[in-house]
């Protein structure tokens, strides 16, 4: 990432360093130079007037001695004697460009200039210039300024006057060339010295650019360079390396921020190192998922061009040899309609990924879902599922689209099995509803007339279809076999019926059975009947799937209702309502949880009152009892409480042993009851759960255990010892009672008392990891404890 | 100053639920409703209102077409399609310059849905 036009602060510094000193230094020329120029020129201006004020000065003196000397020569007309003097004038001083004297008739005496020193004049005639006439009027001194033959002169006359009367003029033209050259002298000279100041700065000034060049370039090297080495030291920070350091060597600000990014670089490294093993911890992630899961991958370019990398897995998915090679309309099986709405995604994504959302972008992709036809013949249909995730560059600008195939073919066969499994326990829920909401005799009588039904369809099928058979087989002998209407009719009208009281009593999968019978019965009306017996079968098939499904409700009715004897107790309103409120949810989902709690609701309505329970073990203790003449009561507390029905099953062995010994050597002879004044006999049961277990009682009011015949029968069979008889708790010596090979009854009768038994049940319930408790007064009772825990019982 | 949105749908029970709804739901001020598209372009140009909601199947002018001409006079207008018309349409629409859309079946009484349809407006709005 460069920098457009990029100048460095080395240069930046040079170059403005350098401007700013040569900007002064011109400065200083020009101030100098103005400054110059001006003193030259008042200078020139002073010597100007200084020299003009001499020059007139020497004029009028000259004029004035002239024409005082000149009087007695005038006079005299000594004409010799005024050249003499004059043209002496001339050539005595250079600056004098002429000197004449005339007359008052303007002719001149003398007209002497460098040119002519004798002073002779050229001409005889008197002067006429304008010069000449102003100076012919004079009559005192005076001097003019005029341009001459020679350049600029000043006249200087004066009249040569005898009392008061005017002999003649004497002129001097005196020139103003020596005070010319002298300003271009000193203006010169002023040049000279402004020329040479100049150059005295110029040379100063290369001098100190090249010295300050140098100060500079060192000076400029100096902050540059720690900057210098910071921006390499970002470079490398900024193309990704963050392990080199950032040098830091100098004190000044610089060097400060230098040791800021070297803070940023460790900081940076340490969460980049970090972030490297994060994202290596995730890409192992990532391809331990991608080897593991059925999903093929591949990205195409926004024009639709499919990439080289993807997952060898999406090759398999999509029934291709290379994923790369194909066109993603031949990939994904577009057809003309879905390739052009695909172009259109293409160009939406492009457009909208910033501001829509893409799931709600991905959604609207044409293809979500793929049918890929069998390869070979055996094989299923495959299902593919189809989505698509957006890949940004490093500009967050989006550059590819991630296809992702999935083969759900499996899934689908689950939601399928699924289904059908929900219906199932909609169908279970219905039916035990049925029975349920239905009085027991009307479902008694439902399900006998629907056996008949079956049973004369059953028959009646049977007798049709031997008839078309032996038809088909071609005995000329017989009559053609024809069903009448009436045949159908009656067959109809079984079905019906069945199906009608199925559907009211809400056995809808008997109902629905009965339904498709219809539906083949009205394939035999067809005058195409040279396949009845096909379509009978059929019917048949039906018809036993209908007895089926009445099994499968009989078996139902058995659980809810219970044997005939239970057909009184009825369905608390609480639970049906209660499986009427799941069913509801099964319409819409069913969920694992759902599906449980409806398991457990409908193996409570198979929950049967303890009292139904315990019968089997009362006929015991009745029979037992008519057996040995006594005259036994037995009573359960709590026994309209509801348990599963085979609750007890684990336990039948224990218990019958426990209330037929409880007959046999607890309940007294009737006799002896009589003469006790005890009446009859009486055994009470009581299940309770406490603490995690289940504790069923039998209690007796008979004579008790007899611990001191007990422990001495011990004794005499060398069970134990006396000497352990004597530490013995009562508890213990109820307990003597479980050995093998102990009975208390004297006489050994075939309902217990054979000396087994009692040790039987004691590893029975050890087995079942309980435990057995004996309790006993002598003369009023026992009373057995079993215990379980609730596990056994399964509840 | 709340939002205005104009509803056009040509179910009338549809209409009054999604006018309810962005009245109640999301405190839009109802400024117009219409039946079919051109009512919609009518209404559009009518109220300029911050939203217009479009049905794709509509009688006499159906919803793609309203929206095609409303864009072509107010190129900025927000509009969120409305339709049980999946796949192409509703791609072709997008793809036209609808800011959003939402799918029918309309439900209302699911958290879910009435979610996804305020994120879908608020984003128009972003």
């Amino acid at each position: 990432m460069g920098i457009k036009n990029f100048v460095s602060i080395k240069t930046k510094l040079i170059v403005n360093t350098m401007i700013m000193v040569i900007a002064i230094f011109v400065t200083v020329l020009v101030i100098i130079a103005v400054i110059n120029v001006n003193s030259v020129r008042k200078n020139s201006q002073k010597t100007a007037n200084n020299i003009k004020q001499s020059i007139i000065a020497k004029g009028k003196t000259l004029s004035k001695n002239n024409s005082m000397a000149m009087v007695g020569m005038a006079e005299d007309n000594a004409f010799t004697a005024i050249q003499m003097l004059v043209s002496s004038t001339v050539s005595d001083d250079e600056d004098i460009v002429y000197g004449i004297y005339m007359d008052d008739m303007q002719m001149p005496w003398v007209y002497a200039s460098p040119d002519n020193p004798g002073g002779t004049p050229q001409t005889r005639e008197p002067l006429k210039d304008s010069i000449d006439l102003w100076a012919s009027q004079l009559e005192q001194q005076d001097y003019k300024k005029y341009n001459h033959t020679t350049g600029e002169v000043f006249e200087f006359a004066a009249p040569v006057l005898v009392e008061d009367e005017i002999l003649g003029h004497i002129r001097y033209g005196i020139s103003t060339q020596s005070m010319i050259k002298s300003i271009k002298e000193a203006r010169a000279d002023g040049r000279a010295s402004l020329i040479q100041t100049i150059l005295i700065l110029l040379v100063l000034l290369i001098v100190s650019i090249i010295a300050g060049l140098f100060i500079i370039r060192k000076l400029a090297t100096r902050i540059t360079k720690p900057i210098g080495s910071l921006v390499n030291s970002t470079k490398v920070i900024a193309d990704g390396d963050y392990t080199k350091p950032v040098q830091s060597e100098s004190n000044d600000e610089i060097g400060n921020l230098a040791q800021r990014f070297e803070v940023m670089r460790t900081t940076i490294k340490k969460y980049t190192d970090h972030l490297q093993d994060l994202v290596d911890e995730k890409m192992q992630e990532v391809n331990d998922i991608l080897n593991n899961i059925d999903q093929g991958l591949f990205t195409i370019n926004l024009d639709g061009t499919i990439n080289e990398g993807y997952s060898a897995k999406a090759n398999d998915i999509l029934d291709v040899c290379d994923v790369s090679k194909k066109k993603i309309a031949e990939l994904l099986r577009f057809d003309p309609k879905q390739e052009k709405s695909f172009k259109t995604w293409l160009n939406l994504i492009q457009k909208t990924h910033k501001s829509q959302r893409w799931k709600k972008l991905e959604k609207l992709a044409p293809v979500h879902q793929l049918e890929l036809n069998p390869k070979a013949e055996n094989d299923d249909q495959k299902f593919v599922s189809i989505s698509y995730q957006k890949i940004y560059d490093k500009r967050i600008n989006l550059s590819k689209v991630m296809i992702l195939a999935l083969d759900e073919t499996e899934k689908r066969l689950k939601d399928m099995q699924m289904q059908e499994e929900k219906e199932r326990h909609e169908n279970e829920v219905k039916t035990i509803l049925g029975i349920a909401n239905t009085p027991p005799d009307e479902i008694a009588e439902f399900v006998d007339d629907t056996t008949n039904r079956i049973k004369t369809l059953r028959d009646n099928i049977e007798r049709h279809l031997f008839g078309v058979v032996k038809q088909r087989t071609g005995h000329p002998d017989e009559e053609v076999y024809t069903i009448t209407e009436d045949h159908i009719d009656e067959l109809y009208r079984d079905i019906h019926t069945i199906k009608g009281n199925a559907g009211s009593y809400g056995f809808e999968l008997l109902s629905r059975h009965a339904h498709i019978a219809e539906d083949v019965l009205e394939d035999l009306k067809k005058p195409l009947e040279n396949r009845r017996d096909q379509t009978l079968k059929r019917l048949k098939d039906k018809l036993e799937d209908m007895d089926q499904v009445l099994d499968d409700v009989k078996q139902k009715i058995k659980l809810i209702l219970g044997e005939e004897e239970d057909v009184s107790v009825r369905v608390p309103e609480k639970r049906i309502s209660k499986i009427q409120e799941i069913s509801k949810h099964l319409q819409s989902d069913l969920t694992p949880d759902l599906a449980n709690e409806l398991a457990q609701e409908c193996e409570v309505l198979s929950w049967k009152p303890l009292k139904t329970l315990m019968r089997k073990y009362q006929k015991a203790v009745q029979k037992a009892a008519r057996k040995l003449g006594k005259d036994v009561e037995f009573s359960i507390e709590n026994d309209q409480q509801m348990f599963p029905p085979s609750m007890f099953n684990p336990l039948d062995e224990a218990i019958i042993h426990i209330t037929r010994n409880a007959i046999d050597h607890g309940i007294e002879s009737p006799e002896i009851r009589q003469e006790t004044e005890k009446g009859p006999g009486h055994i009470a049961m009581s299940v309770v759960n406490e603490e995690g277990k289940w504790f069923v009682k039998v209690v007796d009011d008979g004579h008790g255990i007899d611990c001191q015949q007990l422990v001495e029968k011990c004794i005499g069979k060398n069970i134990i010892t006396k000497e352990q008889s004597e530490e013995m708790s009562d508890k213990d010596k109820f307990n003597l009672l479980f050995n093998s090979g102990v009975s208390t009854a004297a006489e050994v009768t075939d309902i217990s008392g054979r000396g087994m038994g009692m040790d039987i049940v004691y590893h029975k319930i050890k087995e079942l990891g309980g435990s057995i408790d004996i309790d006993s007064t002598l003369g009023k009772g026992s009373s057995f404890t079993i215990s379980v825990p609730e596990g056994v019982l399964g509840l | 100053m709340p939002k205005t949105v104009v509803v056009v749908d040509d179910s009338s029970f549809l209409k009054k639920q999604l006018v309810q709804f962005f009245e109640d739901k999301l405190g839009f001020s109802i400024v117009g409703d219409g039946n079919d598209g051109n009512d919609a372009v009518d209404l559009y140009k009518q109220h300029q209102p911050d939203l217009i909601t479009l049905d794709i199947t509509m009688p006499n002018k159906d919803g793609q077409q309203a929206m095609e001409e409303i864009l072509k006079e107010f190129p900025d207008a927000n509009i969120l399609m409305i339709s049980a018309v999946r796949g192409e349409a509703m791609l072709e629409c997008m793809n036209s310059g609808a800011k959003g859309y939402v799918e029918k079946p309309l439900k209302f009484n699911n958290a879910e849905f009435v979610d996804e349809f305020k994120t879908t407006v608020s984003e128009i709005f972003e």
